[in-house]
Formats: C-alpha cells, sequence, structure tokens
C-alpha cells in the first residue's frame, strides 16, 4: 500500500498540515511526532521531510504551493522560517516569497510538475512567479464552480481527484487541459474538501484517519500509486472509475 | 437508485431533496462517484453516501420521544390539557391529533427534525393506546432526510376535578328543589315532559327524585338559577332562596356558601274544581266564586265557570296572594252515566258571545245534563227516583249514553276555610248536585295496554314510580293543545308487544304493527273509541341497546 492514513493532533486533514511533492515532503511542527514519524518512515528514504512552519501556522498545506521545482511562501512568512526552509530543502527548489493578496496559496493554487490550476482572481505577477518558479503553465480554473481550485482537486503526474459535484463536461476539459485522467470522488468519509483531506506525490499518498476502503481504492487507482489494481476493487467500482478517465 | 424519491411509508430515512447542488446541475450531468461507505456507484450527493448507508448511518427520529401519557377522564370522556383545563375531543380527531402532536417533544426546534405529516394509527379501544404516526425531515449533511416513525401514547385515568365533585356526594354548590303539594302531580309531569323536550336543565350534576318532586343538583348557582327562570316563565310557582355557609375567610372577606332554591308550584292540576275567595273573583271580572274547573295550567291557570261559560286567568302573584282551596280529590270522583243532554242554544262552542257579533267565539257549549250514577260500569238505583241533574260546559262533547266523570259537591267534605265556607254556604242553593269534569273513555288499563306511544322522565328510572302518569298519558291523548309543548315517543316494538309477541319477528310485522295505528287514527273514531295520538306526532327514540339484549 502507497496510501496512509494519517491524523494530525486529532484532525484528519492531513494536506493542511503538510505539503507533499516529488522531491520534498513539509510537515506542520505539532505537539506530537506521530504525524512527522509516518511521514518520515514512507518518505525518508528518498526525500527529505522537513518540519516546518509559515507564519507561526501550522496550516501550512494551505499557506504555500509547491512541486518539485519550487516552494512558493506567502509574504507572511518570516526571514528565519525562509531560511530554515531554503537550508531544509534540496538545492535544485527554489523557495520564492510571494506577495498575494489571495495568501493562502494552496488553496488558490494546484500544481503537479508541469501544470497548475489558479484561482481565477488570482494576480497577474503572482502568476508569472508560479509560471517561472514552480516551471509550470498556469490554467485559471474553477472546480464545481468554486474558485478555490487547491482545496477542492488534488493531482499528480498520473492522475487527480476532484469534488465530487464537478459535472462531466467540466471534468473532461480539465482533465483534456491538465493531460491526465481525473475521477471525481471524495476523502475522510464523503468529504469533497479534496485538497484539505489528501496530499499526494507520485508514489505515495497520506489522507484522513475516517478515510473508508473504497474511497482508498479510488485514490489508489487514479494517482496510480499500485502498479496492479487492488484486487478487492470491485468490478463496477472499477467500471466507475473507467468510466470517468475515458 | 434517484436520489429525490419520496417515500412516505418508510421507517427508515429517505433522501428527499438534495438542496444544494438540484438548481446547478441536473444528474445527467453529474459524474458517478462511489459511495464512501460501500463503493457502490451514485451520484453526487451532499453525504457522498448511498441510500443504504445513509439509512444505516443516521436516525432521523433519535430527538422524538417515543413513548407519551395522556390523561384522561373516563367520567366526561376529557383529555386533561396541562396545566388544569380538559379537552373534549373524539377520538381519532384532528383535535386529539394536535393535542397528542403537542405533546411530543424533540421536533421542531433548532436542530430538530420538520414535522410534515403525522396521523393516527388504529389500536384497540380498550388497550388504552393510542398510537400516532410521525413522518419528519431533517437536513443531513445537506441532504433533506425523511422519516417516518411511531409515538404510542398510554391513556392513563385521571378523574377531572368536575367529575370528581359530582361524584363526592358534598360537591354541589346549588340544588333547585322542585315541589308540587297535591294530591296528584299532573302540572308536575307536564314540567318534567317541558323540560324533557326543552333541556333547560343541561349543566346539572346529578337528579333526585323525591316523593313530591324533583331536585336538581348544580356545580354552580347561576346554572341553578337559570333553571329556576324556566320554571318561572313556563308554570305559575314561587321560590325561597335559602343559603348555608360552607366556609369563610375573615381576612379575605370571602363566604363560601352552598345555595337551595325550593321552588313550589301552585297546587292546582287540570280538572280540578276551585272555589276563590270574594275579592280575588271580583278582580276577575265578577266571575262567580265557584265551583270553577280548571281547563289548563300554563303560564297562568286558566279557569271556567261551568255554569255559565265564564273563563278568567289566575296568575302566579294573584295565587300566591290569595291561595285557594282545591274542592276536589281524584279519588272521589264519580261515574256517571249521560241520559239526556239539553244543549243551550245560546251558548254553543263557535257562538260569539257578544250581541253584536264582535268579540271571539266561545270554546265550549252550555247544556243541562240528566245523569245516571254508575260504579264499575253498571247503574245505580233505578232510573226514575235517582235522575241527576247538572249543567255543564261540555256540551259538545257528551253525548247521551256517554259516561262522564264528575265530582259531587253536596256529599263531599270540603274543608273549606271559615270565610269561603260562609261563602259557599250562600251559594249552596243554585248549585248543581254534580259538576260533570270530562268525559270517560274506558278504563285505564285498556287504554294503556292499547298504547303505542311512551314518555321519557327525568331522573333515575324507577318502574314504580307510580305518581299518575297513567292519567296523564291519557290526558295527552284527549288534548292536542297539551301534546304540542312534549316530546311523544314511539314505543318499541319490543315493547309493546312483550307479552304476545315471539322472539323472532321480521320486519314486515313492525310494518303492519305501525299501519295498524294508521288505521285507527283514519278511521271515524266509533262511540266509546278513546282517542289515540297520530303515528306523524310521534319520535323515534334513540336506542342504543340492540333487540336481542332488549328481549332478554
Amino acid at each position: 500500500m502507497a496510501c496512509f492514513r494519517a491524523q494530525f493532533e486529532g484532525n484528519n486533514e492531513v494536506g493542511v498540515f503538510s505539503k507533499l511533492t516529488n522531491s520534498y515532503c513539509l510537515t506542520a511542527i505539532g505537539q506530537s511526532e506521530n504525524f512527522y514519524s509516518l511521514f518520515e518512515s514512507e518518505l525518508g528514504d528518498s526525500i527529505p521531510v522537513v518540519h516546518a512552519s509559515i507564519a507561526s501556522c501550522s496550516i501550512i498545506g494551505r499557506l504555500c504551493v509547491g512541486n518539485k521545482h519550487g516552494l512558493l511562501v506567502p509574504i507572511t512568512c518570516s526571514d528565519p522560517e525562509l531560511q530554515h526552509l531554503r537550508n531544509s530543502l534540496p538545492d535544485s527548489v527554489k523557495v520564492q516569497r510571494v506577495d498575494e493578496k489571495l495568501s493562502a496559496l494552496g488553496n488558490v493554487i494546484c500544481c503537479n510538475d508541469y501544470l497548475a490550476l489558479a484561482h481565477p482572481d488570482l494576480d497577474k505577477e503572482t502568476e508569472e512567479i508560479v509560471k517561472d518558479t514552480l516551471k509550470v503553465e498556469v490554467f485559471r480554473q474553477t472546480i464545481a464552480g468554486h474558485p478555490l481550485v487547491g482545496s477542492y482537486c488534488q493531482f499528480n503526474n498520473k492522475g487527480g481527484l476532484v469534488h465530487s459535484k464537478t459535472n462531466k463536461l467540466a471534468l473532461n476539459e480539465l482533465s483534456s487541459l491538465l493531460q491526465v485522467p481525473l475521477v471525481a470522488g471524495t476523502v475522510n468519509r464523503g468529504s469533497d474538501i479534496i485538497g484539505g483531506g489528501l496530499a499526494v506525490n507520485d508514489w505515495s499518498a497520506f489522507c484522513g484517519l475516517t478515510t473508508t476502503a473504497p474511497e482508498l481504492s479510488v485514490i489508489e487507482g487514479v494517482f496510480k500509486l499500485n502498479v496492479h489494481p487492488v484486487p478487492i476493487m470491485g468490478a463496477k467500482m472499477r467500471a466507475t472509475i473507467v468510466d470517468s478517465i475515458s | 437508485m434517484a436520489s429525490s424519491n419520496i417515500v412516505f411509508d418508510s421507517d427508515t430515512p429517505q433522501v428527499v431533496q438534495n438542496a444544494i447542488q438540484k438548481d446547478i446541475f441536473d444528474d445527467a450531468t453529474l459524474p458517478t462517484i462511489v459511495c464512501c461507505m460501500c463503493g457502490e456507484s451514485i451520484t453526487p450527493n451532499p453525504t457522498s453516501m448511498c441510500i443504504l448507508c445513509l439509512k444505516a448511518q443516521v436516525n432521523v427520529t433519535q430527538s422524538i420521544s417515543t413513548q407519551n401519557q395522556l390523561q384522561w377522564c373516563r367520567f366526561c370522556d376529557r383529555y386533561l390539557q396541562p396545566p388544569n383545563s380538559w379537552l373534549n375531543v373524539s377520538i381519532e380527531s384532528r383535535e386529539l391529533l394536535a393535542h397528542c402532536l403537542k405533546k411530543i417533544k424533540g421536533y421542531g426546534g433548532r436542530d430538530q427534525p420538520r414535522l410534515v405529516d403525522a396521523g393516527f394509527t388504529w389500536t384497540e379501544p380498550h388497550s388504552r393506546r393510542i398510537k400516532v404516526w410521525l413522518t419528519l425531515q431533517a437536513d443531513v449533511m445537506g441532504s433533506i432526510l425523511q422519516q417516518k416513525c411511531h409515538v404510542e401514547f398510554i391513556v392513563m385515568h385521571l378523574i377531572c376535578s368536575d367529575c370528581h365533585r359530582a361524584e363526592t356526594n358534598t360537591s354541589w354548590r346549588a340544588t333547585v328543589q322542585l315541589r308540587q303539594r297535591a294530591v296528584h302531580k299532573k302540572t308536575l309531569l307536564y314540567l318534567e315532559q317541558l323540560m324533557v323536550k326543552l333541556q333547560p336543565h343541561k349543566r346539572v350534576s346529578k337528579i333526585k327524585t323525591s316523593p313530591d318532586g324533583l331536585d336538581f343538583f348544580f356545580l354552580q348557582q347561576d346554572q341553578a338559577r337559570k333553571l329556576v327562570d324556566f320554571f318561572l316563565e313556563v308554570v305559575p310557582c314561587r321560590y325561597k332562596l335559602s343559603k348555608e355557609l360552607v366556609s369563610h375567610d375573615t381576612h379575605n372577606n370571602t363566604y363560601d356558601y352552598k345555595f337551595a332554591y325550593a321552588v313550589e308550584v301552585v297546587p292546582i292540576c287540570k280538572d280540578d274544581v276551585v272555589y276563590i275567595p270574594k275579592s280575588l273573583a271580583r278582580s276577575l271580572g265578577n266571575i262567580s266564586q265557584g265551583p270553577l274547573i280548571c281547563t289548563k295550567v300554563a303560564q297562568v291557570i286558566h279557569l271556567i265557570d261551568p255554569l255559565s261559560l265564564q273563563t278568567c286567568e289566575i296568575s302566579s302573584n294573584q295565587y300566591w296572594r290569595q291561595p285557594f282551596p282545591v274542592l276536589s280529590n281524584p279519588k272521589n270522583l264519580l261515574q256517571f252515566l249521560v241520559l239526556e243532554n239539553e244543549v243551550d242554544l245560546k251558548f254553543q262552542k263557535g257562538l260569539v258571545r257578544n250581541s253584536r257579533g264582535s268579540g271571539t267565539p266561545i270554546n265550549n257549549t252550555l247544556s243541562d245534563l240528566w245523569l245516571l250514577r254508575m260504579q264499575e260500569g253498571s247503574l245505580i238505583g233505578s232510573e226514575q227516583d235517582q235522575q241527576i241533574h247538572s249543567r255543564t260546559h261540555l256540551g259538545h262533547i257528551l253525548k247521551p249514553g256517554d259516561c262522564a266523570i264528575g265530582f259531587c259537591i253536596k256529599t263531599s267534605n270540603l274543608n273549606l276555610s271559615s270565610d269561603l265556607q260562609k261563602d259557599f254556604d250562600r251559594d249552596i242553593t243554585r248549585l248543581p248536585d254534580v259538576i260533570i269534569l270530562k268525559k270517560y273513555y274506558g278504563d285505564s288499563v285498556t287504554r294503556s295496554k292499547n298504547r303505542k306511544w311512551e314518555l321519557k322522565r327525568l331522573g333515575e328510572m324507577e318502574t314504580d314510580r307510580e305518581d299518575g302518569l297513567e292519567e296523564f298519558m291519557e290526558e295527552l291523548e284527549e288534548d292536542k293543545e297539551m301534546r304540542k309543548q312534549v316530546n311523544i315517543y314511539k314505543k318499541p316494538y319490543a315493547k309493546r308487544h312483550r307479552r304476545k309477541a315471539p322472539v323472532g319477528m321480521d320486519i314486515n310485522d313492525v310494518m303492519t304493527s305501525d299501519s295498524d295505528v294508521m288505521d285507527t287514527v283514519d278511521s271515524p273514531s266509533g262511540e266509546d273509541q278513546a282517542p289515540t295520538i297520530a303515528l306523524e306526532e310521534m319520535l323515534d327514540d334513540l336506542c342504543l341497546e340492540s333487540v336481542n339484549t332488549d328481549e332478554n
């Protein structure tokens, strides 16, 4: 299994308290090390797992956005925190501070290593910075009518999960835009806030403790975390996924 | 499975409406997602669960109190509405449902399900359980769930304060004691029948019979006062109010009394012979002092002088100012055979008395009668020496050969006061020996056997309440005017033919027996045919017991 259930101090919103990319992982600083040690044990061999805080907050997953090329933090991030990040992350990762009105960058931007979706009201300059730092193409989009694309979708280089109410047309459009298959789904026992409940990179995913087995199956299937399809996945469900992918 | 199904008779929750997304997207464009609990593919809803999982997860009705109690008074069939009012509602009525719904806790509030529909589930009445079903809707994670549930009410006995007071003997606050101190109480019977018809005693808590009349008990004084007012309006009577102090509080200056209205009806009945004081006679158009015959007791006493056909009316006030005695006693009345009837042509029924031809026509016919005394249907003495002469106001009714009931003045012991006795002694020479009161239609045993109607009584029914009811019923048969004031009920078939009818009978029997009644009315009555009451004047009594139990 490459999909893990985790909880940050009793909270199931894993994507809020962590930032997972293909070249690094940030986790929030909490009272207990359980959350960090899970990430460390699963990812420590391949990428650095770093304790971090932004503007003294633990909701780092919502405040910053990044991929294997870079990391963008809001203007509220203090100098020592920025310095800490720069020291901890690999040299190939560019860390950049962005002066953006919509300072919860994790909520307004969602990206993989090649493409990014952004809030329609995002600043032009920020968009440029995103393009330069993260080396991605930026599309301004909404997910199921919600402009907070970072909150309602999550995708890696192989697939993506979006808000369950995204209609089929929008789903196809997004899918062709991002060049990856997308599936409408939920995490944390029916929650539509995919970005908040899920942290994912190309080979592993972390979700809340309440996430059910069918949800896990969908996540593993769409993000291609397992080479072989999970045998417990029913034929009907597979049909659903195939239906959505095609 | 469509998420917008409304299923009303389900005990498990149903998703009624997918509130947020319904109007933005329709189902066709939505993707299928997997149910987060079981993996079933569904169209998205706010809970992201399929119906079955939602049913398993959510209980809309958990806040509802499923067992409640109702307090019910079995004496007056009312339900307690706290704190202390009582509802008169029938079972399975809207009002009872409203009352039950008020008792159920746990819906309609904030974060509580809404009530959509409710009704009764039938239960055996003797189970003392009332079952109410509710359909409730609740917002669960953005979608509206609908669920049906049952609430059981246990009907507890609780005697209401009114019944409690009525049941205990010392409960009444006011009583009306209706009395007539006469030998036979025809006026009282008439009054009783008036009450059966007009129901002026609706709020009475208890009716008791006493030898001279009836006692009515009330919880409030004004209810008793209302009944007394009714009596004062319909018959000549007077009342006396007395009160007894039950308790008092000197600090509050409050006094608690029991009230007793003693109502006395004038002791004069129809067909009584009276002798009135001189001053009263003068004030009534110089009518003779007597003997006068009472023709009717309604609001006033109607009297007629059988010798001159002069009539007068005596009001209650006039009577009580100068009470006068009744000369005749029903036990002393005698039977006479009419031998000859010489009608006085100047005083015939329908003629106008005054010479100018104006005024009201007279109601009676004055005539001279020649009578023979009878006893138990046979004559006493020979025709020649025992013939009695009398003058009567019944000349239009009596024919030679008829029997008549009369009162012998000269031989009776009258017990007059000294003033009246003096006047009477002066008058006695001009008086006939016998005063004829009415025609005799045959003995009361056969008349009562042929009777096809009955009357209702007030108070506890004792079958041996023999207080002149038979005579009163005969009087009703003879007097059409009086009949209009009372309710006459058809006697049930079983009761009529109790002696001779076998157990098995069919509807044809009933029909023929009813047509019997019609026949006797329609056919011209023979010489000694007693008057009967036509079927169209009778009412059907409401009889709640079945024929079989009646016969047993």
